[in-house]
């Protein structure tokens, strides 16, 4: 028999397909592609990194959510709950399977630059780091989902805690907050550390941030999951008609 | 294969029980009815036995287990069909049934079921496409799917016109026939007639009246029979006691040389049984 957990994660990549979402995302990656080759910029190397760094910090929270919002909204929950698969099994295989579009995402974008651009980064070091902002803010999503109620609700989540985590980063990267108190104030966000690691795969970033961004993000991924975990069966209670 | 002793269960956000310290069994290889109006209590019980809900008082064993040491591996044995659709839409009915098959161990002949139904020529259709109907059969399928020991199904028969609902019904007793044990809720009362070997009908969070419901008929019907007849051109109506019928001379005398327009005994049907012994309508 195959594995419950490739089964889960095949599943979930043709609903994504089905359900258009990876449509949605190769759209997404399509556009950011568009911006490199308007760009009047033959080296990419650093470009490339901030690109993928909104793209995987945005569409990773918001495609989980989706998936999940989908999955209530068509009941399949109810039937995935008296399946024969672990809470863990339908966890990992939802965040697996949402860090394919991320890869792929970074993929294009890096095909792309290598034929018609300049670029100079080891494509599995970016890997490395896209997989790891991938699951983590594949978790956010999921937890998002908890308390949201429908498409409108989650949609209206982001956007929250995008402006709290991702704007102000975004503000000091492209140098339109210069304070070096705000600077030093996102370093508590984890969407910096989700930028420092990605651009640290430029070899720009001193070594001891990309450390630190490393660390911060595994250790919050693992406290993320526990508390996705733990508040998946109250979830589980209220999608089975409490 | 259940044995449900002094269950109760409240649910976190409310101040009183839900279910009030029922205790019950489902004996393997029977079809068991679990009646009553909405917010009794008997879906809430259904779910505790799917272990959709945790976090109850008493015990509950499944094939002398207690249900609570059971892990993922118990949905290997138990097949659950929902009363509202639950499948992904986009998805084709192939695809779906394809994709939770694939998380058994133990799988059915999905084709042969398929075609049993009435729905091997749309299985390559999306589910957006089907009809109502359609979904509640493959909504059975999907119960099937694991070829369960035990199967719980809610309203399997609902939205189904009488040749579908005739396909499920003799399903589930081809089930039974083959030694599955069924867990029915239903508000059809024809079903259970037809299927349920024991039923219990619950009444605020308590079982209110548990037995066959060949049992239960007689116990809240009168035993009499009505008799209506052509006398002299007139319709006229008699009423007897069933007990020693065959001596009386005048119900004899009328069954022998007067014209019978109906006949019947005076057992209550299990709608009069639902309203009486629950309180309410049944469409409540």
């Amino acid at each position: 028999m195959m594995n419950k957990l490739q089964i889960l994660v095949q599943g979930e990549l043709l609903r994504l397909r089905r359900y258009n979402l990876f449509a949605a995302s190769i759209f997404v990656s399509a556009i950011w592609v568009g911006i490199l080759h308007f760009l009047n910029v033959e080296n990419v190397t650093n470009i490339v990194p901030q690109l993928i760094f909104l793209d995987v910090t945005t569409m990773a929270t918001l495609l989980v959510g989706v998936t999940f919002i989908y999955e209530r909204e068509e009941s399949t929950i109810r039937t995935l709950l008296v399946s024969p698969i672990s809470k863990n099994q339908y966890l990992l295989g939802k965040i697996i399977s949402n860090i394919i579009p991320s890869i792929l995402s970074l993929t294009i974008m890096y095909v792309y630059s290598k034929l018609f651009k300049t670029i100079e980064i080891n494509y599995f070091l970016l890997l490395g780091a896209v997989i790891l902002v991938s699951f983590f803010h594949s978790l956010i999503g999921i937890l998002l989902t908890y308390f949201t109620k429908d498409f409108t609700g989650l949609v209206m989540a982001i956007m929250t805690i995008f402006i709290i985590f991702l704007l102000p980063v975004i503000l000091v990267e492209f140098n339109v907050i210069t304070s070096e108190i705000f600077s030093k104030l996102t370093y508590i966000l984890p969407t910096k550390s989700a930028l420092m690691l990605i651009m640290g795969t430029t070899g720009t970033t001193h070594g001891w941030e990309i450390l630190v961004s490393l660390t911060y993000l595994i250790l919050g991924s693992i406290v993320l999951y526990f508390i996705v975990l733990k508040n998946f069966n109250s979830y589980a209670l209220r999608e089975s008609g409490e | 294969m259940y044995q449900i002793n002094n269950l109760v269960f409240r649910y976190p956000k409310n101040k009183e029980d839900t279910i009030k310290n029922i205790s019950f069994e489902i004996k393997k290889g029977e079809i068991f009815g679990l009646l009553g109006p909405s917010g009794v209590g008997k879906s809430t019980t259904q779910k505790i036995l799917i272990k959709l809900l945790t976090g109850y008082k008493g015990e509950i064993l499944y094939k002398g287990k207690d249900l609570k040491s059971y892990g993922s591996s118990y949905f290997e044995e138990v097949g659950v069909g929902f009363e509202m659709p639950v499948h992904f839409s986009k998805l084709t009915a192939e695809e779906n049934l394809n994709f939770f098959k694939k998380l058994y161990s133990s799988t059915v002949d999905v084709d042969s079921l398929l075609k049993r139904v009435g729905l091997y020529d749309d299985r390559k259709k999306r589910i957006g496409q089907y009809s109502k109907g359609m979904k509640v059969r493959l909504n059975f399928i999907r119960a099937m799917l694991n070829n369960p020991k035990a199967l719980f199904l809610d309203e399997p028969t609902n939205g189904l016109d009488p040749k579908n609902a005739r396909i499920i019904k003799e399903l589930i007793k081809e089930f039974k026939e083959k030694g599955g044990t069924v867990l029915l809720t239903t508000h059809l009362m024809n079903d259970v007639d037809e299927l349920c070997d024991r039923v219990a009908f619950m009444a605020g969070g308590k079982i209110a009246e548990i037995s066959s419901p060949k049992d239960l008929k007689l116990k809240y019907g009168s035993r009499e029979v009505d008799i209506e007849y052509r006398d002299d051109d007139r319709v006229k109506r008699a009423t007897f006691g069933l007990d020693k019928l065959g001596a009386n001379e005048e119900f004899l005398n009328i069954i022998k040389n007067k014209e019978i327009i109906t006949i019947h005994s005076k057992e209550n049907t299990l709608d009069d049984i639902f309203i009486k012994v629950t309180g309410v309508t049944n469409d409540e």
